[in-house]
């Protein structure tokens, strides 16, 4: 899976699940505070985003994240993981 | 579990603030000079009601308060919430920030605030979470809750979503009372007891650079009320220091859909009024 592709499961989940980010353009530079999001709304979207992606990370390096392009990257650094050498 | 000295004896008021839908400038105008400018900054029209709705319900408690402290309290203090340096609301009465704390929250279409007085000698907190009903997979997150309490979630017979929006809500609203020690999300709150037959739940964070044997944990209370659109899960949670864990955890009894209807009640002072603006105060509790 190529990272836009990745990013194009988080973009998604971001502005079906966040009120404030429905009209928005989306960019991996922002967090999703940007978009006004609760923390329910966060933990949502990355919820989703895992269990669509088929990975898990764990919390603690999630709280590490501070914006899309770091969860993304996050997101990546699982799948690459999950791949048989 | 072990007894714990319970360093939060102080009374609590509660309003619930609806947003009727007035106009967006009539909640602003409301506000002090930098909450408006706040309010204005949101991105979102929702989000500029939200936010203006719950600062205009913790000016209302804080009222309330004031009003029930002393005979002659005086008369329209200057009340305006002010942004602490953790990002923690701060209730300024006449300019001193040191005579009431605030919680805040707001879901959809209702605000909710929580104050209580300052100045016991310690900087024991509250915290209140509001989440409206609406579907979730929450339930199943291995961000939000532990293998264990996805466990016990699984096994809560009635209302599941129900149950999952109230477990996060006890998260949510434990974080924010334990705010000299919270973990970096409300995700990372353990809870060790949950009731929602009974509305009450304990959950908790360890120590951090504190004496190893301290554990902060937060008593909650959950309840269910009704809102213009539909149902919502308010939580308060207070503060405890105890000397040792709560031990294991175990669910409560079976839940029905309507089992807990009753208001937040966290003490025989405690008051709760609803407060819907552009019209007078109502008293509930």
């Amino acid at each position: 899976m190529t990272r836009d592709e990745i990013f194009a499961v988080v973009k998604s989940n971001v502005q079906t699940i966040i009120e404030g980010a429905k009209d928005k353009e989306i960019t991996e530079n922002n967090s999703m505070r940007d978009y006004q999001a609760d923390s329910l709304e966060i933990v949502e979207v990355v919820s989703r985003s895992m269990k669509q992606l088929k990975i898990k990370v764990p919390r603690t390096e999630l709280a590490s994240a501070k914006n899309l392009k770091d969860l993304v990257d996050l997101f990546e650094k699982a799948i690459n993981a999950s791949v048989p050498q | 579990m072990r007894a714990c000295h319970n360093r939060f004896p102080r009374p609590l008021t509660v309003v619930v603030a609806r947003d009727l839908e007035q106009p967006a400038g009539a909640l602003i105008s409301r506000l002090s000079l930098e909450e408006r400018q706040q309010a204005e900054a949101q991105p979102t029209e929702p989000g500029s009601r939200r936010f203006a709705l719950s600062r205009l319900a913790a000016h209302a408690a804080a009222r309330q308060d004031l009003a029930r402290q002393l005979p002659a309290h005086e008369e329209n203090p200057v009340i305006e919430v002010l942004v602490g340096p953790g990002g923690e609301p701060l209730l300024s009465i006449d300019g001193a920030v040191d005579r009431l704390g605030v919680s805040i929250s707001h879901s959809s279409r209702l605000a909710v605030a929580c104050v209580w007085r300052l100045g016991y000698g310690d900087d024991s907190r509250a915290g209140i979470d509001l989440e409206r009903e609406r579907p979730t997979e929450l339930a199943e997150s291995p961000y939000a809750f532990t293998p264990s309490e996805r466990r016990w979630l699984a096994r809560i017979q009635g209302n599941p979503m129900r149950a999952s929006l109230a477990a996060w809500t006890v998260k949510e609203a434990a974080w924010k009372a334990l705010y000299t020690q919270q973990p970096v999300s409300p995700a990372e709150v353990q809870i060790h007891r949950f009731d929602l037959a009974r509305g009450m739940a304990i959950a908790g964070v360890r120590g951090r650079g504190l004496n190893r044997s301290r554990r902060f944990i937060a008593r909650a209370c959950i309840s269910l009320i009704e809102g213009p659109d539909g149902h919502y899960l308010l939580t308060i949670a207070e503060a405890m220091a105890c000397s040792s864990w709560p031990g294991r955890m175990h669910t409560g009894s079976k839940i029905r859909s309507d089992d807990f209807s009753r208001l937040p009640r966290t003490g025989d002072q405690n008051r709760c009024y609803e407060h819907h603006f552009g019209s007078e105060v109502k008293l509930a509790a």
